[in-house]
């Protein structure tokens, strides 16, 4: 009871220091702005999908040029994601990523850089107990900033288009995503959850080496730097090698269908999806998509995830504890 | 006497330099032990070591028994340079988030911390709109509110005004003599801990060249030195080594020689001297042995800061 007091105490004292209220009203802008990103997204995603549902609708589509997506055979399901997984949701999880690895970086570096770790450090405290509530901190305040703009977009949603009636089933759940019917808020809501948890898990990595490289470089600046230029990397590889790939994959059908040699790209592929198979972004994208029941492989995922963050835990943890306070 | 503090063969080498090299210290409870060195003689290194703040590299630290860094950390208090706290928080809300890391500090020990260092009226000021002196006296806040009983203060006067540095020095004297604190007190600046230290070490390129009691220390040059005014050293040593009972004891910062006499030696006989060798400008003045004097004299550092 003592020691959980006392780890209480330590986390309060972490929020204090860096979750300002300056911080925390831009947390909820943020919210705001992502949560309308997503309703967009989410709609865009439905508009897509009821649309290359309908026999006609995908006909008519297909008249105008769409015919190389095979979209009777993708199930419609290609267009949609070339909008919502390459363009929408990593634009809408750099939102999400930024003022995290930000205030990752303020609680590992900022004493360190300043020197007010030092007095912190002259009480009778063991330094894995103050990385360890830092290491909290920043997982509870990513869960914050990760829920509170889907469940604003849960509410921003709900009057605009209900959640059992309408022509546009925004909230859409598991069971639901494959049908037009629009979901009970009940799905919806746990259809939710299970979203902000493998976003927040997904985003542990970035946590994580946020915290190793503001340590590494003892700043909080040179750690925002670094894991936004690593982040942006891991995007952009993730983004290409996915398009190569799924361009690849379109050729093998467009062949398969009309005739040609499939082998030809296969390689290009296949390199293209191992390389991708190994990006953040691809991993985050996995494990939202088990979320929503698109059958994608994620046991590979989660050990990505747990991988990452383990290894720049163990790093982080290593340097801290040895680390002279000059 | 308790020992409040012991360092045993304590080094710390940083590459292939060795910024503190097996040093050996003992301070007895109640005492305010005199750190003295210059800029970067090893002192705050030495410091950092006795706070778990930096790993010796060999040797001992023993505080009040407890060999520990956590351990050691339950009796001491400590400002390290300057403590830096967080701008936007006021200055209790620097000291309760402190307090959240320190076993069984409570709001009453806050209180009577500031109340300790007078800072109870500006307590919900924010600490970016403190002067430095009160930002020195917050650091000593925290460094007090959970009572130890060795105090360790790294040139606690920097970059105070004198109203400030006067103000200071009386917390320290009352905290020693009215709360009964021990005191270890590094600087580089004599007059202070001549004012406030009963026993000073002096600490250079990271040895501890001489310690003792402070009035052991002067006693030994108890007897006044004299200072030749008027005339370089280079000229008036000639004449001074041609006297008996006169002996040359160092040049002072401006270049004067100085002097002491045997018993019966009278000064205006050197005066004499002087003015048959065509050197009748100069003055005999005496002066006072100080701690600054014989800081100099033991570390071989000349007035200007260069080595001697």
């Amino acid at each position: 009871m003592q020691a959980a007091l006392r780890v209480l105490a330590m986390l309060n004292a972490e929020r204090r220091k860096y979750l300002t209220r300056g911080l925390g009203l831009g947390v909820l802008i943020l919210a705001g702005v992502t949560g309308l990103l997503t309703v967009i997204g989410m709609v865009t995603f439905m508009i897509m999908r009821r649309r290359m549902s309908d026999p006609e609708c995908a006909a008519a589509m297909a008249e105008h040029g769409y015919d190389i997506f095979n979209l009777a055979d993708a199930g419609g399901y290609f267009v949609s994601v070339m909008l919502e997984v390459p363009v929408v949701s990593p634009l809408a999880r750099l939102l999400f990523v930024l003022p995290i690895v930000a205030v990752t970086c303020l609680l590992f570096s900022q004493e360190l850089a300043n020197g007010s770790l030092a007095t912190l450090l002259l009480r009778p405290v063991r330094r894995w107990e103050v990385i360890t509530s830092k290491g909290l901190v920043a997982a509870m305040y990513t869960l914050v900033v990760v829920a509170l703009p889907v469940l604003t977009a849960m509410l921003i949603a709900a009057p605009l288009f209900g959640f059992d009636s309408g022509d546009i089933p925004v909230e859409c759940t598991v069971e639901y995503l494959s049908a037009t019917e629009a979901a009970p808020i009940g799905d919806s809501l746990k259809h939710h959850l299970a979203s902000i948890s493998v976003l927040w898990f997904g985003l542990m990595p970035v946590v994580s080496l946020a915290a190793l490289f503001s340590v590494v470089f003892r700043s909080p600046i040179m750690g925002i730097i670094v894991t936004m230029l690593a982040y942006l990397l891991d995007l952009v590889v993730s983004v290409v090698t996915g398009l190569v790939g799924m361009a690849a994959n379109v050729q093998v059908m467009g062949q398969a269908q009309g005739g040609g040699d499939p082998g030809a790209v296969g390689p290009v592929a296949k390199i293209a999806h191992t390389i991708n198979q190994f990006t953040l972004h691809y991993n985050q994208t996995a494990l939202q998509n088990w979320v929503n029941d698109l059958g994608q492989d994620h046991w590979r995922a989660f050990a990505v995830m747990i991988g990452i963050t383990v290894l720049a835990i163990a790093a982080t943890t290593v340097i801290w504890q040895r680390r002279d306070i000059t | 006497m308790t020992e409040a503090l012991l360092l045993k063969e304590l080094t710390r080498t940083f590459g292939t330099r060795r910024a503190v090299d097996r040093l050996n210290l003992r301070v007895e409870a109640g005492d305010c032990y005199g750190f003295l060195g210059p800029n970067g003689a090893g002192k705050t290194t030495t410091l950092r070591m006795i706070l778990g703040l930096v790993r010796p590299s060999e040797g001992e630290i023993i505080v009040f028994g407890e060999r520990h860094p956590i351990a050691r950390r339950h009796h001491l208090g400590a400002v390290i340079e300057h403590a830096d706290f967080h701008s936007f928080l006021s200055g209790r809300a620097n000291l309760e988030v402190l307090a959240a890391y320190d076993h069984g500090v409570k709001a009453a020990d806050i209180d009577r911390a500031l109340e300790r260092v007078g800072l109870r009226d500006r307590q919900h000021d924010h600490y970016g709109t403190y002067s430095l002196g009160m930002k020195q006296r917050l650091g000593i806040a925290q460094a007090l509110m959970r009572g130890p009983k060795l105090l360790l203060l790294d040139e606690p006067t920097n970059g105070l005004d004198p109203a400030g540095i006067k103000s200071m020095r009386d917390l320290i004297a009352e905290l020693r003599h009215v709360d009964g604190l021990t005191v270890f007190l590094s600087s580089h600046l004599m007059h202070e801990v001549e004012m406030l230290c009963n026993r000073v070490g002096f600490l250079h390129r990271g040895v501890l060249l001489k310690e003792g009691d402070k009035s052991e220390l002067l006693g030994a040059k108890a007897a006044a030195y004299h200072e030749l005014r008027g005339a370089s050293a280079d000229k008036v040593r000639p004449i001074v080594d041609n006297m008996a009972g006169c002996t040359p004891v160092g040049v002072a910062p401006d270049g004067s020689l100085r002097v002491v006499f045997e018993e019966g030696i009278k000064p205006s006989t050197l005066l004499a001297a002087c003015e048959a060798a065509g050197l009748d400008r100069v003055e005999i003045q005496t002066e006072r042995y100080t701690l600054e004097d014989l800081f100099l004299e033991v570390t071989g550092v000349q007035a200007d800061g260069q080595v001697g």
